[in-house]
């Protein structure tokens, strides 16, 4: 009996205690969270900060690596190297592993801290070139 | 009665029954917001500052809702069965004593009047659970009706003691008569047996056994939307405010305190105020606390707890009043 109240004591104790604890919520719209160095969010196309170009060789090697296949590529050759005329990376299958990241020998595709990826309409889950090269900005 | 008395009683009537859906809308948003305080969330804080109006928000859209009514219902029954709750849980404020002087009606026989109106809510969830015609909501009203049967015994007793040491049935005159002493000291015993039976009524954690959504899927209102849903929280709302305003009223010397006889009016409605919303917040603060008990435990605790516990309480009420005479 007495061990019963010492219990009820000690419940109702601990719940009055958290009431008067910060709430760890996020607000979100107006509070974020900050995603860990090693977050993988959206992917991005890095390019050369001093000439401004593309990283991409066009090597193929993310496409080829990426286990869900969700990265499809179309290059052409230029005068000196060859590039990617499409870069499409399908959201909606991509896992997030990181691998093209890895395989990448020029640091050109990267996984980014971004990680709002909501969207309105289902083509929007597909990644174009100009949504990569535009997260890829300042990298 | 002059026409006068009577469009001044009527006043007051409606002044509580527009103040009391308002009460218990902060009651709502009071609720979700501690308990989202004990669960380390915010709580409601989006329609207005604080989340002030969200019990605004809520009701419209409870009353714009599409009110549906099984194929299988029994129709009649089911619209009736709502209102059943809410109208006994508010009816009981008319013989609440708010403040000095502040009561719709003084009854002489108060206590009884408060306890026959109470239990008729029962009514509104059994009617309820048995309208819908479905086997969630039936358990749900079955469990109600017994659980109302074991409680109500033990809080009936709890009662007498109260009525035993201020020698009268009328509310009004139970107040004064704790000027002196509250009979929450007086007879301890009888406050907590009240209280546990008093939580056991309102259908509240960790006695809500007729809505356990666990293994009842809400129970007795599983079949209500719209208003028919709003109306069975109006009424579990107002039953918890009845049932801490009959704390406050029974055992806590109602409106009084400190310079409370002297000031009247205001001063005393505060205390009133103060006192029952520390009720209101025990509840919350309870079903944050303490889950849910298994069916037998509660009829354990009713009937081989609680009630041998208010027949000893009217046992030290009687030596006690004997001895001081």
């Amino acid at each position: 009996m007495i061990a019963a109240i010492r219990e009820l004591v000690r419940g109702f104790s601990l719940t009055f205690r958290q009431m008067l604890t910060k709430p760890i919520t996020i607000q979100y719209p107006e509070e974020r969270r900050e995603p860990s160095e090693r977050y993988r969010g959206l992917h991005a196309l890095r390019t050369d900060p001093g000439t401004g170009r593309e990283r991409c060789i066009a090597c193929c090697l993310c496409a080829r690596i990426c286990p869900s296949q969700c990265i499809r590529l179309v290059t052409s050759e230029e005068e000196d190297r060859k590039v990617i005329d499409i870069y499409d990376i399908d959201l909606g299958h991509c896992l997030f592993c990181g691998l093209c990241e890895e395989v990448c020998p020029v640091e050109a595709v990267v996984l980014t801290r971004r990680y709002e990826a909501a969207c309105y309409r289902r083509s929007e889950t597909i990644l174009h070139k100009q949504d990569l090269l535009r997260h890829g900005e300042g990298r | 009665m002059t026409p006068a008395d009577l469009l001044f009683v009527l006043l007051k009537i409606l002044v509580v029954l527009l103040l009391i859906p308002v009460t218990v809308g902060f009651c709502t948003l009071a609720e979700r917001k501690i308990l989202g305080r004990i669960q380390l969330r915010f709580g409601p804080n989006r329609a207005g500052p604080f989340g002030l109006l969200q019990w605004m928000a809520d009701a419209v859209k409870l009353i714009t809702k599409e009110y549906l009514i099984p194929g299988e219902a029994d129709k009649a029954l089911f619209v009736i069965a709502p209102l059943l709750t809410m109208v006994p849980a508010v009816t009981v404020f008319a013989l609440i004593p708010f403040g000095k002087g502040m009561e719709i009606t003084d009854v002489n026989v108060g206590i009884l009047m408060l306890v026959a109106i109470s239990s008729l809510g029962t009514y509104g969830i059994i009617f309820g659970g048995w309208a819908s015609n479905s086997k969630y909501s039936l358990l749900g009203g079955l469990r109600s009706a017994a659980q109302m049967i074991s409680y109500e015994l033990s809080m009936g007793l709890a009662l007498v003691g109260v009525v035993m040491m201020a020698g009268t049935m009328s509310l009004v005159e139970i107040v004064e008569s704790q000027k002196g002493l509250w009979f929450i000291v007086a007879q301890p015993l009888g406050f907590i047996v009240f209280f546990i039976s008093g939580v056991a009524e309102t259908n509240r954690l960790p006695f809500d056994m007729p809505e356990a959504e666990g293994d009842l899927g809400a129970g007795y209102h599983t079949e209500y939307s719209a208003m028919g849903f709003g109306l069975f929280q109006l009424g579990e709302y107002s039953a918890i405010l009845t049932m801490a305003a009959l704390m406050t009223t029974l055992f806590c010397g109602g409106w009084g305190g400190p310079a409370a006889a002297a000031l009247g009016g205001a001063v005393s409605l505060g205390y009133f105020v103060l006192k029952t919303s520390f009720f209101v917040f025990v509840f919350i603060w309870m079903r944050g606390t303490l889950p849910r008990v298994r069916y037998d435990q509660l009829m354990a605790l009713g009937w081989k707890v609680l009630l041998p516990l208010s027949l000893l309480n009217i046992l030290w009420v009687a030596g006690y009043v004997a001895l001081r005479g």
